[in-house]
Formats: C-alpha cells, structure tokens, sequence
C-alpha cells in the first residue's frame, strides 16, 4: 500500500517527521518498507513563465525562448513544440540539478546561449514518456521551487499491510493508527454535498436477491456531467500514491477509495436497461466481458451486478464493458456497496482477476463507510464533472452487519503476554485504537470493536491489540523453566550426518537440487513403462514442464550438475545429494523415502606432478560406497552384478543388496544415457535407499577381545574362467566354515599372457589366527589345503605354483 | 696417504714381532711406533677406513691379537707386567675407535640425510575431502542451537494436505492469508507444502504437551525470480506447555540470535500476522552488512527481517485438540537461504541450487 505523507496529514494533528512516523508504523505492525522522496534529484527547478517565443536564427528544430523566472527574464533555447508564450513551465536554471544525475549549466546551443533548460515531464521524473514540455497550470506561483509548487514535497510510504488488515488499505486507515500511536486527534475529510432536482428513487431501482453475498448496496445518481481529464492536483496526488489518472469520474472515485478504503463503481446510467440494478448470484457457465475486454465464463457462488436485462458488472471485482463510464457519459449511477469477503475471493481467484476493488472487498471492507464513501465521491464528481446530484440516495441494508462484544480478561493479557499490563493501560488502548468499551469489572472489560476491525472478534484479538500498541519491545524476555519432554534420540538426522561426513571423507561434495525434475527423464533414462520411478506426483502448477513433477530417483538431477560443471571445464567431479523422492502410492500422501545418490567422474589423482594420474572406474566409486557402509556399520550389504539396468554399462553395474533386499544400483553411466545428457561416458554413479541403510545399521560395535597368538598368512593363486567372480572364489571358501580363518583379501589380479584366453589370475591372502593358542605349520597347510581342493573341485580353479 | 703409511707401518710392525724381544719392553715401543691412539683415529675419515685400523689392531691376526698371544711365551715373572701393558693399550685404543667410530657415524648420517633432501613448497597429495553444501551446514547450527536449548527434531511429508498446511493453521480454503504462500498444488487437497508448520499441527496431534520440537526441512513456494527460488529451507519450532508465553518467546529467540549472529546483536521485535499466530511477531536483527546504518542489503532500514513468530492461535489449539485455556505455546520459523547468505555474504539466491563447484568448494 502506497501512502503520501502529505496526504496523510491532511488527517493527522502531528509534528513527527516522515521517519518517526515510519518508525511507529512499522513497530506496530504497519510495516514501511519503503519511503521515496517525490522531489528526488530536482533542484535549481523553478516555476517560470514564457515571455516570448522566436525562431532558433541557426536551426529549424529549435526555438529560443524567453523566459521569466520572477526575477530576471532569461534566454533559453528549447526543441519542444508543445508550449506558447504565456505558458508556465519547469525551468531548470543554471546549476539545476534533474533526477538521474543530470546537472543544467548554461550553454551555446548552435551559437545561441542558453541560461537554462525548460523540461517535460519525463524530464523531471514524474513520467516514463512525455510528447513535450510540462504545462503547469496558471496559478503556479512564479518563481517558485517546482518542487513545491507541483507538490512533489513529498513522501511516499510504502506500507506492507498485512492481510488482516483491510481497514489500513487508504489513508484514512494509516491516519487513524498513526493519531493513536502518537495519541493525537483524528481529522474526518470535509463533506458538502448538495443535492439538486427529483429523488432518485422513481428513477434508479435496486433489487438485492441475496443479501448474504451483498449485506449492503447503495448508490447515487449525478446528472449532467462533463467527462474530461481530471485537475492537476488530482492527477498529482493519485500519481503520488502510484494510480494512474483515467478521467475526472474514475479519478474520483479511485481518490475516494486510495483515502477512505472504500470500492466504488460507476455505471453509465444511460447503459442501465431499465434503469434498474438487480445483485443477484451468477449461473453456472454465464458469460460476462469484464471492462479489460475479456469475456469470462462465471460459476456459480459468484455474484453479479445486472439491469434489468443482462450482468453490468462481476460484484467487488470488476465492472463490465457494456455499462462502462466514456467520454460521451453525461449521467453516471454510482454504487457503493459491501460485499460478502470469501463470495469476492473466490470469484477473483477462480477467474485470476485480481483488482484493487476484489483486494479490499476480499479482505473484508468497512460496512459503515458505504454511505459516507458514496456521498465523498458523488460530491467529488459534482465538483470535477459538473453535474446535479439526485435528491437522497438508495440504501440497501436490511439487515446491519454487527460487531460481536467480547470480554476481554486482564490476567489472559498478561498470561500470554508475560507481562503485567494494568486493566487502565489496556482500556486506554482500546479506546484510542476506536473500540468501543460496553462496560468494566475489576478484572476485564467488555469490548466491541468498530466496523472497520473485522479481524476484532476474538478476546486473543484484543491481548494482540494491546501488546502491539504497549510495546513488544515493552515486554521483558525471559527463559522458559526447562521442559522435561522425553526427547527420543534424533535417529534420522544423525544418521544422515554421519552419512555426509562418511562422504565428505571420500571426497564427495555434497549438492541440494530441487525436488522436480522433468518427467521425459524417464524416457531418457530408457526405463520401462511399469519401472516404479515412473510413479509420479505431478503438479497442477509447475513452474515449468521441466520442473513438472516430484523427483523419483536423484539421478538427473546429478548428471545435469555434471553437465553444468563440465562447461565451465570441471576436469573431475565427485558429488552426491541426500534428499527425499517422492513415489505416488495411489490414494494418499505419496512416499517419500530417502536417498543418497553419488557421482564421480574424471581425475583421479589430486597431484597432477606425481605420476601415478588415472581416470577414476568403477572400483573408486565402490569404494566409497563401500567406506559409507562401513561409516554407517551396515555389515549385510552385498554387490551383485547386474546386467539389466537400463541407465548403466551392462557389464559394468551392480545392484547392492542389503540383507539380501535390493537398497540400489551402482555402475558405469551407459554411453547412450550419457549421450543423451550430453556428458561423457566415463560416469560412475550410484543410488541407494536411505532407509534401508539406518535400518541396516548397527548402532554399537560389539567388541571382540584382542587376539593373543600370533596370525600366520598364506597366499594362494587361483587361475579361473573370466566369468567366475571373485565374490564366488570368497563365498567357496566361507562356505567350507572352516575353523581359524581370520580374513580372505584379494591382493592381485591378472589377465593376459602367460594366462589362457578366458581366464584370470586371482591371488588372495588368508590369514589363520587361533585364540587359544599359536597354529602350527601343518595346522595351516591341512586347512590351506582344504581351500586349494575345495577351489579346483567346485570352480575348476588352477592353482597357481607360488 | 696418512692411513695407508698407518697400516703399512702396522704391517712392519707385525713381521718384526715374530722374533722380538721381552714384551714388556717391546708393547711402549710399538705404541711409539704406531703412534698415539687419538692420532691413529685422527687418520680415519670414514667408517671404512676406521673398520681397517681396527682389524690391523684387533683383528684375528692383528697387533694387539698377535700380542696376547705371546704372552704365555714370556718369563713368568714378567707375564702380569706385560698382560697389563697389553690391555692398557688396547683399551686406549678400543676407545679411541669407539669415539671416533660415533663420531663418523653421525657425520655420515647427516650427510646421508643432507642427500634426501625433498622440494617441500611442491604440492601435497591429498586423500581428497569434500564439504557440505553451505545450506547443510547453516542448518545443521541453527537445530543445535535449539537442542542445546531442549528442542528435538521432528520431520513430516513434504508433499502434504492441505489440511495439516493451511486448514488446521487457522487458514481455511479462501481465506487472504493464503495470498501470502504462492502454493503449488498436486490436486484439491494435497499441496506441496509451504512452510514446515504442518509438522507442528502432526506433531500436536499425536501428542500431548509438554511439546518442544524443531522442524528443519525444504519447502516450496511457486515463485521464482532473483530473491525466490521455488524450493528453500525452513527450520520451524515449537514450544507448548502450561504457562508459556510471549516473554519465553523473546528469551528463546534472543538466545538463539545471541548464539547464532553473536551476544550484543541488537534484535527488535515487530509486530506482524500470520493465520496460526497471535500475537505475531517480526524479529529483526540490527544489519550484520553496515551495521545499522542502512545500506542495500537492510534496504536502507538499518534491520533485517530474519524470523517469524508469535504465540500458536487458539484456533490452531482447536484444531490438534489442545484446550487453549489449558495450554500456551509459541511458534517461529526462519528461512536457511536468507541466513546464509547474510552468513556467507552471498548475493543471489539461485546459487544454492545450480551446484556450481566454483561455489560448493568455497564453504
């Protein structure tokens, strides 16, 4: 809401100063975000008079003017065309100052000397465009600061107005607060309206069908008017409060509405068929042109203005183009009315047509200043447009709006407010913020609060009313004693710690991406149709189509990253996302469980002088997925190879079970998914479910005694086919349960001559380690033995001669 | 060659032992010959040259081995006499070489050292460490902040009902209040949700006070331009029991802002709205950028607005089933994107989510 101060004051007795003002506003709860000085940039800018204009003896573009400022008569050369001799006009003297920085010296123009500059609008900053020169008007005193003169001695207040607060959406609203902050007098605007000829009731009927969606409808007839620009005056105090200037009768009534808060409308009452207003509620599928030309299609439940023979206008929203106020209007019907709250907002939010009137009469106007609005704005136009305003006026109003009376407790004042508030301090605020005080016991008082507060009908309306006029800063701060709420362990977010740090250590960069993602990703991930990741929550809304639906695998999110990175020439890149997706589960709130995804892709080595630089495969990424499992203490996790994943390299992908249940994927990038987000090939990435690893972790280590005896280590080197897997040589050797075996490590691996086609060489270390007592040599050869002969039976292993 | 004319001189010395004389007389005179202990060692530059004088010396067929076996060949009157000459030298000259022997030693291990000298300026090889994202790491103080204080974290659905976002916080469907959170929407009744007070009206529902929680988590808002991204982070609180109030309020976000911005940060309580409060209330803390003395990131105001708060509506108690006669409660929420970037001092909000390295490597 934007507020001249000037203005303002008309209503209020003060001495404060715009930022004093601002100040108590805004410690209040009407914020002032924003003051703006109107005379900004101007100075040196007075009002002068043009003597007499000659042509420019060098240039046909250009006239010479002179000019007199009050004091002396200057020569100024001008390029406009717009102005004559006796014209008042800006002008910039020498050492004038303009907004934007421009500074006016006096100056040779084609060999003419200039003392000055004569400027538009634009020019001083009060338009966007101007065709010419800014034509004051005749009562401009000359010489006069043009910053004054044109009242641009002002400020304007940019106040944010909470919703609850319908009644501070004008100034008389903002005045009112301002005079009870600073505990002075409130100025009501001057009233003279005389009313001339017939009664407007044989010549305008009202006919209100539904008095719950219209509780109040009341109108005036003015006759005889001259549609035409509005006074400059006018023009200047809507532009100060940022309303652009339409003609003298929308003016006006846009005036009445920026100072007393009230919507009103005017219908061209030669337009109203049967000089007749019906208010009644829409039919379903009822088509309606709005005065912006567009024709809507209305519901039922909203509320329509008619004649007697069509919709003149959408109630509290907008009025309609048939009945619209023209220059060739000479007999206006003006309406004031009250319109149910939630009846506007549904009909501005079902047709996305949101005007200052539907902004007002949604949050709930003043019922009370219907009338007094009306007869404002109707001697307004008298006064602007010339014209007769009929005798009485048509009101509406069967059943009047009451405000409820509320008790309300001193001690519940205090009680939430933590405070010790007097019941005198508490009725003294109530009755300079207007509420009405029905009567006083010793401990609270009944209070009913004026028309204007509809966000005043409850008592914890009224504790809120008083601390934020006493002072939140008022009120002392204080500790709660200390709850004694049993706190359960915070499983979820430690977990999730230790999981970041775990890939922190790994040397992963953690990233946030939003949680859409673009639902041809599925398409291009070259998952089938029934892949569970197909199972969306699309929004009504989005954004974007590329942002149209929740995320269901983090997956994309980080091959875009990859990509973004790559083009400002990332050379490797290790990064993962924590988060949540979001699978639709049929009826109801989706799931939403949560993943960990990881990507590393490029340089392996962090010291490019050192030799041993290498591309990073898919045992890095392993690895460190292999490092965050045991950083979780998950210790049934198991990789098996896994050809069918669409996304990844068939020979190169590894679905990772935990306790045996499918937790993710881990592999290669396939070339053609790379392909299709534009990044190369060698892409490692994984994605596991979080769930399943918190689940899976084992909060506390057991602890097993240190051993006594010494271990004793015996390689073994085992040549098998290409397609027997080293976990297979593992799992053959666990499964001969074999006493004293500590751990069976791979240590190399081989292929290639002097090895045959289609095998490989596999050299594992078992350690044997007793806790009773030291092995000896032929202990361990009988049990290595039992591993070479269980090796070559039951995977046709050869064993390598040492 | 001082060490060569020794062990030649060392040599001569052996042949003529064969025949000589008394070896009483003789071991001064071979002392004399060979030269005092210290200049004998003197001749040894290194460990080698030392390992040489003292096999001439003590060695199997050295000077002093060669002695001692002579001894049982002397006049046994005279034995004791030479057996104590004979050790005498030769523990004067097993010193000198022990000396000289550590003396070498270290020379040459000072010198080996000196040899491996590495360029120390080149760059390390790191095992390699990443960082969390700035918005992780912001959240993760303020939620410790609150459980230092006796908060717990309580998480909810982020795809939520519009009953838990909107309803049971005291904003009905058409209700103004809703302009406030641009929303957007799955169907009629589910929303994405806009703030993480849904958790609080979860968390109220399924237990009874005392309730102390704290709810981190993302939110959306159908907004995007260079202040609003459609995703941002909230953490949210909660504090319900008998006998709390506005005063707590102020306590408890005044130690949190202490904690956070530092003790002496000058906060100012402002009035507000909000559905599911009241009173409401705007905390602002004095511009941690110029300090108070208005610049562009406080908008000239001197403030900046960083939390939203106010004591839980009574409607709001209605709706979880608490008896607001019974219970009082106060409520706050604060964004991570405008606290970390007042933080870090970072200008456009979109950085958090294009995950640039050139910005995650710099927190």
């Amino acid at each position: 809401m934007r507020i001249s101060f000037n203005w303002l004051r008309e209503f209020v007795d003060t001495d404060l100063t715009v930022l004093q003002v601002s100040d108590r506003l805004t410690m209040a709860g009407l914020e002032v975000e924003g003051l703006e000085y109107l005379g900004e940039g101007i100075s040196g800018v007075v009002v002068g008079r043009i003597v007499s204009i000659s042509p420019h003896p060098n240039a046909d573009k250009l006239t010479l003017c002179e000019v007199d400022n009050g004091k002396e008569i200057l020569p100024i050369v001008c390029g406009a065309k717009n102005m004559k001799a006796g014209d008042k006009v800006p002008l910039a003297m020498a050492g004038a100052k303009l907004p934007g920085g421009l500074k006016i010296e006096k100056t040779k123009l084609r060999g003419v000397m200039s003392f000055g500059m004569l400027c538009s609008e634009k020019e001083l900053g009060l338009a966007k465009e101007s065709s010419g020169l800014m034509i004051l008007t005749e009562d401009a005193p000359l010489g006069e600061d043009i910053v004054k003169a044109i009242s641009l001695d002002d400020w304007a207040m940019e106040i944010n107005v909470t919703p609850n607060r319908p009644d501070c959406l004008c100034t008389i609203g903002i005045a009112r607060e301002a005079a009870a902050l600073a505990r002075t007098a409130l100025r009501q605007p001057k009233l003279r309206l005389t009313e001339h000829g017939a009664k407007i009731a044989g010549r305008m009927k009202v006919t209100v069908e539904d008095q719950e969606l219209c509780p109040r409808y009341a109108g005036r007839l003015i006759t005889g008017i001259t549609v035409g620009p509005s006074p400059a005056w006018m023009r200047r105090r809507l532009r100060a409060v940022g309303v652009r200037s339409i003609n003298n009768v929308v003016d006006a009534t846009n005036y009445v509405m920026m100072e007393m808060g009230q919507p009103l409308h005017a219908f061209d009452y030669q337009f109203l068929a049967g000089q007749e207003i019906i208010v009644r509620p829409a039919e379903e599928g009822e088509v309606f042109t709005t005065l912006d030309g567009i024709e809507r299609t209305l519901s039922a439940g909203m509320l329509l203005i008619c004649d007697a023979d069509r919709p003149v206008a959408l109630a509290g929203v907008m009025g309609g183009q048939n009945s619209e106020v023209s220059d060739g209007t000479t007999e206006i019907f003006l309406e004031s009315a009250y319109f149910n709250p939630p009846c506007v907002r549904k009909t501005s939010r079902k047709l996305g047509l949101h005007t200052e009137a539907s902004h007002r009469f949604e949050r709930g106007a003043d019922p009370e200043a219907v009338i007094k609005a009306l007869d404002r704005a109707a001697s307004m136009i008298a006064e602007l447009a010339g014209g007769e305003i009929a005798a009485e006026r048509i009101d509406e109003y069967p059943n009047p709006l009451k405000m409820p009376v509320v008790t309300l407790r001193v001690a519940k004042v205090n009680d939430v407010l933590g405070a010790a508030l007097e019941k005198n301090e508490i009725a003294d605020i109530m009755k300079r913020l207007h509420i009405k005080i029905h009567e006083e016991t010793a401990d609270s008082i009944l209070l009913q609060a004026p028309a204007f507060r509809p966000d005043l009908t409850r008592e914890i309306d009224f504790v809120e009313e008083a601390a934020r006029v006493y002072g939140y800063g008022k009120i002392r701060s204080s500790m709660p004693a200390r709850a004694v709420a049993a706190r359960e362990p915070d499983v979820a977010l430690i977990a999730s710690r230790r999981a970041r740090e775990a890939m922190h250590d790994c040397g992963f960069y953690e990233v946030v991406n939003y949680s859409f993602m673009n639902p041809g990703d599925f398409d291009r991930l070259g998952l089938p149709e029934d892949d569970f990741r197909r199972k969306t929550v699309a929004l009504r809304n989005p954004l974007s189509a590329e942002q149209s639906v929740m995320r269901t695998t983090l997956l994309p999110s980080l091959l875009s990253n990859l990509s973004l990175n790559l083009s400002h020439g990332v050379r490797d890149m290790k990064i993962f996302e924590l988060s949540r997706v979001f699978i639709n589960a049929g009826a109801g709130l989706p799931n939403e469980p949560l993943k960990i995804c990881g990507l590393a892709y490029g340089v392996r080595s962090a010291s490019p002088w050192d030799a041993g630089v290498r591309e990073t495969d898919f045992y890095d990424l392993k690895g460190a997925v292999e490092q965050l499992l045991d950083a979780m203490r998950v210790q049934n996790a198991v990789f098996a190879s896994e050809e069918g994943t669409p996304f990844l390299h068939p020979g190169k992908a590894a679905r990772l079970l935990i306790g045996g249940s499918p937790a993710g994927y881990i592999g290669q990038l396939h070339p053609d998914t790379a392909g299709r987000w534009d990044i190369p090939a060698n892409v490692y990435v994984f994605e596991i479910d979080f769930q399943s690893i918190i689940e899976a972790a084992q909060e506390l280590p057991s602890y097993r005694p240190l051993p006594k005896y010494p271990a004793v280590e015996r390689d073994i080197a085992v040549i098998v086919p290409t397609d027997i897997t080293s976990f297979s040589v593992q799992k053959t050797i666990e499964s001969l349960k074999l006493a004293f075996i500590e751990d069976v490590r791979l240590f190399d691996y081989y292929e290639g001559a002097p090895i045959p086609d289609g095998k490989k060489s596999l050299a594992y270390t078992v350690t044997y380690r007793s806790f009773e007592k030291t092995l000896t040599d032929e202990e361990v050869n009988l049990l290595h033995k039992k591993i070479m002969d269980a090796l070559k039976d039951r995977l046709g292993a050869e064993i390598r001669e040492q | 060659m001082p060490l060569m004319r020794f062990l030649k001189n060392a040599r001569d010395v052996k042949e003529r032992l064969e025949n000589a004389g008394r070896l009483g007389e003789l071991i001064p005179r071979i002392a004399e010959e060979l030269g005092g202990e210290e200049a004998i060692v003197s001749l040894a530059h290194t460990t080698d040259d030392l390992k040489a004088v003292e096999v001439e010396l003590f060695g199997k067929k050295g000077i002093i081995s060669i002695l001692r076996k002579k001894i049982p060949q002397e006049a046994p009157e005279d034995r004791k006499e030479a057996g104590r000459l004979l050790n005498e030298m030769a523990g004067r000259y097993e010193a000198a070489l022990k000396a000289r022997g550590e003396e070498l030693a270290a020379t040459e291990r000072a010198q080996k050292l000196a040899s491996q000298r590495i360029d120390v300026t080149m760059p390390g090889r790191r095992p390699g460490m990443g960082r969390p994202h700035p918005i992780t790491t912001v959240t993760r103080e303020v939620v410790e902040i609150f459980r230092e204080m006796g908060f717990s974290v309580a998480e909810g659905p982020e795809v939520e009902l519009d009953y838990y976002n909107f309803e049971a916080l005291n904003m009905p469907k058409d209700h103004p209040a809703r302009d406030m959170q641009d929303t957007f929407y799955v169907s009629d009744e589910v929303v994405l949700r806009t703030h993480t007070s849904p958790v609080q009206v979860r968390t109220m529902k399924s237990c009874r006070p005392p309730v102390q929680i704290i709810a981190p988590g993302k939110v959306y808002r159908c907004d995007a331009d260079v202040s609003h991204t459609p995703m941002f982070h909230q953490v949210e609180g909660l504090m319900v029991d008998r006998n709390i109030n506005f005063s707590h309020l102020k306590g408890v976000l005044e130690t949190f802002i202490s904690k956070m911005f530092g003790s002496g940060t000058a906060t100012r309580f402002r009035p507000s709205f909000f559905p599911f409060t009241e009173p409401s209330a705007e905390v602002d803390i004095r511009c941690v950028i110029c300090g108070g003395k208005g610049c562009r990131v406080c908008k000239s105001t001197g403030w900046l607005e960083i939390l939203g708060s106010g004591m839980v509506d009574p409607e709001v108690f209605r709706a979880v089933g608490y008896d607001p006669e019974e219970f009082t409660g106060f409520a706050f929420g604060l964004g991570m994107e405008r606290i970390t970037m007042l933080k870090y001092g970072i200008d456009d909000i979109r950085l958090f989510y294009e995950n640039d390295m050139r910005f995650l490597r710099q927190f």
